[in-house]
């Protein structure tokens, strides 16, 4: 499969545990932990899929999302959110800021690995 | 002062008038001071009696000075008080 | 017969007996007993330092000379006394307003806060004091020969005058410094040079009296006797010259107004109008006691005494020549009393004017920029102000080695009368005359300086000295009109009336002519209307407008140089005031007021002024303080004072209703932001646990993975857990049912037992924690295992966040009798001020801190603790790092 995905979550261990179940999956796995320099890496790496973080430091994971949407460069990449406060508002501000999907922590490593397959269209 | 009341209450006159007199008292004692001033170096004059003079006005002062502020010190306000001022400001220590 | 070695060691005796006194005083002040300390009568007993040695010894000689001219010198203070209605009770009224340190600072102040002129009147004071004390130095030095000629029995050898005169110029520096640089604050009273000054005042009156009441009964037979042999004397005639009689008695009042230490007394000094009412009449009186017997001891003196023999040296000589050892050995002490408490306050309103007026701005200048927020500027002011003490002390000396002594000295008491006499159009004028300025003032006083200088002092020297007999005859370069002691030509003045009569002229017509012809600056006619209108609004001093100030910023300034305590005590009444909590108060215009006036009681106005303008930059005045000072006349005043009192509280309310509105808006977001929040730290350790458990359900997995993801899932479940016991230690003491186990302990082995659990933790950070056991040596009664909780907390977070390279947390312990104060204060780069109210709120954690695994209810816990023993705990601005306050009552 080989596709590219790009990891932007500050807590390590959450950081492991998606790495590892990706990496077993067969995805191209980069990760990043700063909110403020997010948008760089995501320049860099291009992407195919991204999976977000909502509480970054530095930027929250809202910020970065508006700004991948507004460049031309990044507008398509689509967008896996993640967050642990799971309010109903939350996930409203995620789609009206054109999140591709949105999932509330905990998750199931099931669940994150269909819901990327099916946004990459890698069935 | 712009504006001061035309009648004060009696207690407050009184005062007025205790501190008018003790307005007067250096100008009172500068006069009398002065006195022997008159006739110097015309008449001779003995030492022991102009000495008397001088005590006795000097004596005479301080006890007027001490009978007026006895009788200021029984102001509400305090022995330093004006009636007609604002009044120490509250930053008084 | 008294032997000389016997009157040393009577001398040294009294000298030890001084410093004993003054120590007694300091301490009895220290432990509020001082009470009596503020009587009138300690106030009127402390104004007889004008009584100085000229006086004492002088009286008689100027008597047995002139006859009645001596009493001029006390007639004038007392017309100023005794009118004290009119200038002095002004004075003071201001001094206390404006907390006015020094004559200078009067003047300085006075004239908006201008460097220039509190340096002029500095430098005058310094030129006219100093042969002042060294004719002290020299009556002590001739009072000591006096008893070493006198001497019958052994060891009578005359005293090496200058070695005597160093070494009391020593013990009297010794003495300044000692108990007149204690304070820094010039406005508190030196309560044990206080005490020793009225034990001199009595000492000398009772020795002057003494000799008198031997002289007129025991020598004389009676009032009677006595008025006989005045009859029969060399000054049996009054040979009264009316131009020095007048001169005299305004010279004498005026230097009675003008003369540092005369202003440090009767101003400085003052904590109560009350004092100045009673001392009105008693001063006087005092000094009535004083001459009463001069002029009977100058009689039997010229009648008994062998011509020849000094008369400057009666009051010693009479009792000895009629073999009275005891009598003369009081008089001895009289005269050193009536010289040391002279220049003892001298020197300490010297020294106040040198380190507030030349050394500070001189410092406030070489450090331009941040000198306000740098360096220690208390230890420097007191530094300063001891070497000031031994400098004007050593300049005495050397005057008086110089001058050798001699008769030159005699007149120098009227010399110097006439040079500070100068300050008094200034001062006068700046009482009553709302258009004088500081170029009127500064013209007027450099003129009539410059005058006296050229007609009086300079030609005091004799004719040796700088100013030839060639001069004093023709005239400098044989400009007649302009000799020294005959200006225009006009001959036959004596000296000194003709040197006062042009400079005091001259002085005062600058002084107008400069006034009317210059324009103020705001400053200038703002502290104008606040000193010629003091009884109108004394609280209103100089106007400063709000601006975008730092009150933290002021608060670094202001603990350099009231001291940490102090400062922290006015802010935090201030904030108070103005309905809020913690240390940093709102910058209005009123507390800039409040606080430039407490520091200029430090280091006077001009400097306090010159330091909080670094801060709040330039411009102090506004339009609306001008339009104040503009429409003052017009003003209604009791209706104005009550609406604007209305006006305070309303604001004032207004304030407390809008930060209470904010409060709320902000705890509904805050709870808002609360659940969010408990829902994140919950989420964030499961969704690691329940990712790793998935992964290690399916297995597949080889030793050493299956081993570290075991252990990130046990981590994780630490961290739930710990996190459900602060949530529940937290909803357990908001809701106020927390039992508290109170025991007796020691505060020290409490804050042992959370350094042990604090300093160092498993995250492998470490902390230097500096304290002073002997501080912490105190007995507590209360929940320690609680107390300890909280330390352990502060140390915990200091270890975690403080940001320096060698991260260093001070422990520091004060007990202030009703409360102990702990603080723990890091070096690190401290909470920024907008933060520091959220600081104790549940989750606030500053900055992503998640690596230091807490999840920022630790200072909410804290405070919660500190409220239930009876405590508090507050963030603690402007002491480098991050700093915090814990309060635990006694």
């Amino acid at each position: 499969m080989d596709k590219q995905i790009l990891l932007i979550e500050d807590e390590p261990n959450i950081i492991e545990a998606i790495s590892f179940i990706l990496k077993r999956d067969g995805w191209q796995v980069s990760t990043h932990a700063n909110g403020e320099t997010a948008l760089d890496a995501v320049r860099r790496v291009a992407p195919d899929v991204l999976v977000l973080d909502v509480m970054l430091p530095g930027r929250s994971g809202y910020e970065i999302l508006q700004d991948l949407r507004a460049d031309p460069e990044t507008a398509s990449i689509p967008v896996l959110m993640l967050t642990a406060r799971g309010q109903k508002k939350d996930r409203e501000t995620a789609d009206r800021l054109g999140a591709t999907r949105f999932m509330t922590k905990p998750f199931s490593n099931a669940e994150v690995l269909s819901a990327l397959r099916e946004i990459t269209g890698a069935g | 002062m712009g504006r001061t009341p035309t009648f004060l209450a009696r207690a407050t006159y009184r005062r007025r008038r205790l501190i008018d007199a003790l307005r007067v008292m250096p100008v009172t004692g500068a006069l009398l001071f002065l006195v022997p001033m008159l006739g110097a170096g015309v008449m001779t004059r003995s030492t022991a009696w102009s000495g008397v003079y001088l005590f006795g006005v000097w004596i005479m002062l301080i006890l007027g000075a001490y009978l007026i502020v006895r009788n200021l010190a029984r102001a509400p306000g305090g022995v330093t008080s004006d009636p007609l001022e604002a009044g120490p400001g509250e930053d008084e220590d | 017969m008294v032997g000389f070695n016997l009157l040393v060691v009577v001398a040294l005796a009294y000298v030890v007996l001084l410093f004993l006194v003054a120590f007694w005083g300091d301490k009895q002040a220290r432990l509020g007993k001082g009470g009596w300390l503020r009587s009138p009568v300690v106030y009127t007993l402390s104004l007889s330092i004008y009584c100085t040695a000229w006086t004492f010894y002088g009286a008689v000689g100027y008597a047995a000379r002139s006859g009645l001219e001596f009493v001029t010198i006390y007639l004038g203070p007392t017309l100023v006394m005794v009118g004290w209605w009119w200038i002095l009770r002004k004075l003071v009224r201001i001094g206390r307003a404006q907390r006015i340190t020094s004559i200078a600072d009067l003047i300085s102040s006075r004239y908006g806060k201008s460097t220039a002129l509190g340096v002029i009147v500095t430098l005058l004071a310094v030129i006219g004091t100093t042969p002042y004390i060294a004719l002290q130095l020299q009556s002590v030095v001739l009072s000591f020969d006096v008893f070493a000629g006198h001497a019958t029995v052994d060891g009578g050898q005359a005293a090496n005058p200058k070695a005597t005169a160093f070494w009391i110029a020593v013990g009297l520096a010794a003495f300044t410094v000692l108990f007149g640089t204690r304070n820094l604050d010039a406005n508190e009273r030196h309560h044990g040079v206080v005490t020793a000054i009225a034990l001199e005042a009595v000492v000398k009156l009772v020795a002057l009296l003494a000799v008198g009441v031997f002289v007129v009964w025991g020598v004389g037979g009676g009032p009677g006797e006595i008025a006989r042999t005045i009859e029969t004397s060399d000054i049996a005639v009054w040979d009264m010259q009316a131009g020095r009689w007048v001169t005299m008695i305004f010279l004498s009042a005026a230097a009675f107004l003008t003369l540092p230490r005369m202003f440090q007394v009767l101003v400085v000094e003052n904590v109560d109008e009350t004092q100045l009412a009673t001392a009105s009449w008693a001063f006087p009186l005092y000094m009535f006691a004083m001459s009463l017997f001069v002029i009977p001891i100058a009689a039997v003196g010229l009648s008994t005494l062998p011509a020849g023999s000094n008369p400057d040296l009666y009051v010693l000589t009479v009792p000895l020549h009629f073999e009275q050892g005891g009598l003369a050995m009081l008089t001895f002490l009289g005269g050193f009393s009536s010289a040391t408490s002279m220049v003892i306050v001298a020197s300490i309103a010297l020294s106040t004017m040198v380190s507030n007026h030349i050394v500070m701005p001189i410092w406030l200048s070489a450090r331009s920029g941040g000198a306000a927020m740098s360096g220690d500027v208390r230890r420097l002011v007191l530094i300063a102000r001891r070497f000031s003490i031994m400098a004007v002390l050593g300049l005495g000396w050397l005057y008086y080695s110089l001058s050798g002594g001699g008769a030159a000295l005699a007149s120098i008491g009227l010399i110097s009368f006439a040079g500070v006499a100068q300050v008094l159009p200034a001062m006068v004028g700046g009482l009553y005359w709302r258009g004088a300025t500081r170029v009127g003032a500064a013209m007027g006083l450099i003129l009539g300086f410059a005058i006296w200088a050229y007609a009086l002092f300079l030609p005091s020297f004799g004719e040796a000295g700088i100013i030839s007999s060639r001069v004093l005859a023709e005239g400098p370069f044989g400009i007649g009109w302009l000799r020294p002691q005959a200006f225009f030509g006009i001959t036959g003045i004596d000296p000194v009336v003709h040197a006062i009569f042009w400079s005091m002229t001259a002085n005062t017509l600058a002084f107008i002519i400069g006034s009317i012809l210059s324009f103020p600056r705001p400053v200038e006619r703002l502290q104008g209307a606040q000193f010629v209108n003091v009884f109108e609004h004394s609280a209103r001093t100089q106007g400063w407008t709000q601006g975008e100030v730092e009150s933290e910023d002021l608060l670094v300034m202001a603990q350099r140089i009231m001291g940490a305590r102090e400062a922290q005590e006015l802010f935090q009444e201030e904030t108070a005031r103005q309905g809020r909590e913690g240390y940093l108060p709102e910058t209005t215009p009123d507390f800039l007021r409040t606080l430039e006036r407490e520091l200029s009681g430090a280091v006077g106005a001009a400097t306090a002024h010159a330091m909080v303008s670094q801060i709040v930059g330039g411009a102090s005045v506004s339009v609306e303080d001008l339009m104040a000072v503009a429409d003052e006349t017009q003003q209604i005043l009791e209706y104005s004072n009550q609406l604007e009192a209305k006006s305070e509280e309303l604001t004032r309310t207004m304030r407390q209703l809008s930060e209470a509105n904010d409060k709320l808006t902000v705890l509904s977001i805050q709870k808002d932001a609360f659940l969010s929040q408990i829902s994140h730290e919950l989420r964030t350790p499961m969704t690691s646990i329940r990712a790793f458990s998935e992964i290690l359900k399916e297995g597949e997995l080889g030793e050493g993975k299956t081993r570290e993801y075991s252990g990130v899932i046990q981590e994780e479940a630490i961290r739930l857990t710990r996190l459900l016991d602060d949530l529940l230690d937290l909803s357990v003491l908001e809701a106020g049912q927390v039992t508290l186990n109170v025991e007796t302990g020691n505060l020290g082995n409490v804050i042992d037992r959370a350094v042990r659990a604090g300093a160092s933790g498993s995250d492998g950070r470490v902390i230097a924690i500096r304290r002073v056991k002997s501080r912490e040596d105190l007995t507590i009664e209360t929940d320690t295992g609680r107390l300890a909780q909280v330390f352990i907390n502060l140390i915990a977070n200091a270890r975690k966040y403080c940001d320096a390279a060698a991260p260093e947390l001070t422990i520091d312990v004060t007990d202030d009798g009703d409360a102990i104060e702990i603080d723990f204060i890091d070096n690190g780069g401290g909470i920024p001020p907008a933060s520091q109210s959220v600081i104790f709120e549940k989750f606030s954690r500053l900055s992503d801190q998640q690596k230091a695994g807490g999840a920022g209810l630790g200072l909410a816990i804290c405070r919660e603790i500190m409220d239930k023993l009876g405590g508090s705990i507050a963030y603690l601005p402007g002491q480098g790092g991050a700093a915090f306050r814990v309060t635990l009552p006694r």
